[in-house]
């Protein structure tokens, strides 16, 4: 989005960052309930920073990942993205679905739907915060999933968001579970904040 | 960081101590390689985006149409002979499908369209492609050899073409 200077843009930007992460502590809680207390959310960062750095917050660029990606209708337009090493996928969909740790080893139809699922339940209970503190209604569309490079599947989102912008707002998160590491995160990116 | 890694919006040179270049899981981004078998320089851009809307941004490696001049005027400055200079790009794909999208948001088709008019702009002729699809890409260029290699993922690296 862009990005002017102001102290109208600031606090803007403040209330904003206020709204998302009372969205990722909803979207912890109802990942929390999901997997038994197995896994939540925790922010690692939430501000401006430039589009082109933001591919990095995945770690090895050419990393395979499982992307799951929304996009968000409504009077606050955005685009949601989780994106979760291949590996802590599988673990999720194992942990999610009371399997035991390791039955699942391929991203096929059901565990396609497991992660769908998952974007669901954490951009629905992210986005019902963000709907209270604006009083505005936001509707995700379906989820899409992805397996692919980590950089690659990324880059796609950002720039495919028309964001052109130099500088992009982001709330990064990670998933942190108590029983397993789960190597993961959730982009969330405003169309517009108001 | 000279490792011969171009990262989003960077343009990297090869050299005697980093010989092979290369653009790491390349969504809609394009790997943008250039070649002089002559002095056997090689360079990498790693672009973003078609079009620069700020002219005097000086990240000039990001946008389609200010990183093909810019490669090339760089290589010249560098000794490479503007006449010998071979070009192939990888890249420009659409991983999702996004909910109403049309062309005009199909970054990775406005990318390679960009890289294209650009070249033809600075009359330079593109040997090979590997773009579009639904896939990321790696691609890396051996300034020794002049080869450009591409990995998709689940994939081996395989040979797009040689420059010379």
């Amino acid at each position: 989005m862009a990005t002017s200077s102001g102290s109208k843009t600031d606090s803007r930007l403040s209330s904003f960052l206020t709204a998302a992460k009372a969205g990722v502590q909803k979207a912890s809680e109802a990942i929390r309930v999901m997997s038994a207390s197995a896994i939540h959310l925790e922010v690692i960062s939430a501000g401006i920073a430039p589009t082109a750095r933001l591919s990095e917050v995945a770690g090895n660029p050419e990393d395979l990942v499982v992307g799951v990606y929304l996009s968000i209708e409504g009077d606050i337009p955005g685009h949601a993205l989780l994106v979760l090493g291949f590996d802590s996928a599988l673990a999720l969909v194992d942990i999610l679905t009371g399997r035991p740790l390791g039955a699942s080893r391929h991203i096929d139809e059901m565990e396609s739907s497991v992660m769908q699922e998952l974007g669901n339940i954490v951009v629905s209970s992210y986005l019902n915060a963000l709907s209270d503190y604006y009083g505005k209604t936001l509707m995700p569309s379906p989820p899409t999933v992805v397996v692919d490079m980590a950089a690659a599947v990324i880059d796609s989102v950002l720039l495919n968001t028309g964001h052109f912008e130099d500088d992009t707002i982001s709330i990064v998160t990670r998933f942190a579970g108590s029983k397993r590491a789960i190597r993961g995160f959730f982009l969330y990116i405003p169309e517009i904040v108001d | 960081m000279d490792d011969g890694i171009a990262r989003m919006g960077e343009i990297v040179f090869s050299s005697t101590g980093t010989p092979v270049l290369r653009a790491l899981g390349l969504g809609s981004c394009i790997g943008l390689c250039v070649f002089d078998p002559g002095t056997k320089l090689a360079a990498m851009a790693h672009i973003m985006l078609p079009e620069s809307r700020n002219k005097e941004n000086p990240e000039l490696g990001k946008y389609a149409d200010t990183a093909v001049p810019k490669v090339i005027a760089d290589m010249v400055a560098k000794g490479a002979s503007r006449s010998r200079l071979r070009v192939a790009i990888a890249g420009g794909a659409q991983l999702f499908a996004f909910a109403g999208a049309t062309d005009r948001l199909d970054v990775g088709k406005r990318n390679i369209e960009a890289v294209k008019v650009a070249l033809k702009g600075c009359q330079l002729k593109l040997v090979a492609e590997d773009v579009g699809g639904k896939t990321g890409r790696t691609v890396t260029m051996d300034s020794a050899t002049g080869e450009i290699t591409v990995r998709q993922v689940g994939g081996v690296e395989r040979p797009l073409t040689r420059l010379s």
